[in-house]
C-alpha cells in the first residue's frame, strides 16, 4: 500500500521539481498525472507554481532592461584598456 | 631607436583599435557571458593578448576579424574555466544555500511552513517598483554563481534550453534541478525581505 501511495501522491518537494521540469523537458505521462493530482490537492504547491511563472515573466523584463543599460557604449572601459596598453 | 619608434606606432595603432572596436567587442562578450564585469575583463584581456601577439596579425585578415578571433577564444576559455569550477563551488561554497533550500521542506518533503497566500497578483506593479527590483536583485546576487547563471541565461542568451545546457556544460536534469533550487531560495528570500517588511 505504501508503494502505491508514493506512486499516486508526490511529495511537495518532488511536485515543485516537476513544475520546473515541465518547462525544460516534457513530463512523462505518469509524471503529468502525478503533478495534476498533486496540484489539485495542494494549495502551497499551487502558490509555488504561480510564483515560478510570475518570476519567469518578471526576470525576463528585468534582465532585458538591464542588458540594454549594460550594453551602452563603455567609455570607461576604453580608457582603462588604453591606459593598460600605454603602461606595457 | 627603430624598435622604440615601432613600439610607439603599434601603441598608436592599438589606441585607434580600442576606440574603434571596443563597443562591438564588449557587446558581443556581454551577449555571450551575460555579466557586465566579466565581459569587460574579457575584452581588456583580449586587447592585452593581441598586443603581445601583434606579430601574428596578418594585414589581409583585417584587425576586427583578428581581434574577434582572440575574443572568441577568451570567451571559450571563460566557459571552460567556469565548468571546471562548478563541482567545486557546488560542494564547498554553496553548501549553505543548498541546506537553506532543503530547509523549506520537512522530513517528509512537504512544505515546512506552508505559504498559501498568493502575494503574486500584480506583476506589473512589482516591475514598476524600484524597491522591489532592488530586493530581487539582491536575492539573485546571493545565489551561487552557477545557479545565478542558470537562472538568468534563459533571458540573457535568448536561447532554447538545449543550447543553454550545452553552453553551461550541464545536463537538462541538472538544469531544471538548479532552477528549482534557485527559485525556492528566491521565494524564501522575497517572502522574508519583501512581503514581510
Amino acid at each position: 500500500m505504501k508503494g502505491i501511495m508514493s506512486v499516486v501522491f508526490l511529495t511537495c518537494k518532488k511536485a515543485t521539481e516537476l513544475v520546473e521540469k515541465r518547462v525544460i523537458n516534457k513530463l512523462s505521462p505518469i509524471q503529468f498525472i502525478q503533478l495534476k493530482l498533486h496540484l489539485a490537492l495542494c494549495d502551497a504547491c499551487i502558490v509555488y507554481e504561480k510564483f515560478s511563472k510570475k518570476m519567469d515573466n518578471i526576470l525576463a523584463v528585468m534582465l532585458k532592461n538591464k542588458r540594454i543599460t549594460d550594453a551602452q557604449p563603455n567609455e570607461e572601459l576604453k580608457q582603462k584598456i588604453k591606459n593598460k596598453i600605454e603602461s606595457l | 631607436m627603430m624598435i622604440a619608434k615601432e613600439e610607439i606606432s603599434i601603441k598608436q595603432q592599438f589606441h585607434h583599435w580600442v576606440l574603434e572596436y571596443t563597443d562591438d567587442m564588449y557587446r558581443w562578450a556581454l551577449h555571450k557571458v551575460s555579466h557586465k564585469h566579466t565581459a569587460e575583463d574579457i575584452v581588456q584581456d583580449t586587447f592585452l593578448s593581441a598586443y603581445s601577439a601583434v606579430t601574428s596579425f596578418k594585414e589581409n585578415s583585417g584587425p576586427k576579424t583578428w581581434l574577434f578571433s582572440i575574443l572568441n577564444r577568451k570567451i571559450i576559455d571563460h566557459y571552460r574555466k567556469a565548468a571546471r569550477n562548478i563541482e567545486e563551488r557546488e560542494y564547498i561554497g554553496n553548501r549553505n544555500v543548498i541546506e537553506n533550500s532543503n530547509e523549506l521542506f520537512n522530513e517528509y518533503d512537504g512544505w515546512n511552513e506552508s505559504v498559501t497566500v498568493d502575494f503574486w497578483n500584480d506583476e506589473q506593479e512589482l516591475l514598476d517598483n524600484h524597491q522591489f527590483l532592488t530586493v530581487l536583485s539582491n536575492c539573485i546576487s546571493k545565489l551561487p554563481a552557477q545557479w545565478e547563471t542558470s537562472l538568468t541565461a534563459k533571458y540573457l542568451l535568448e536561447k532554447d534550453s538545449k543550447s543553454i545546457c550545452k553552453e553551461l556544460n550541464i545536463t537538462p536534469s541538472n538544469y531544471w534541478q538548479i532552477l528549482h533550487r534557485a527559485k525556492l531560495v528566491l521565494k524564501k528570500c522575497l517572502e522574508t525581505n519583501w512581503f514581510n517588511h
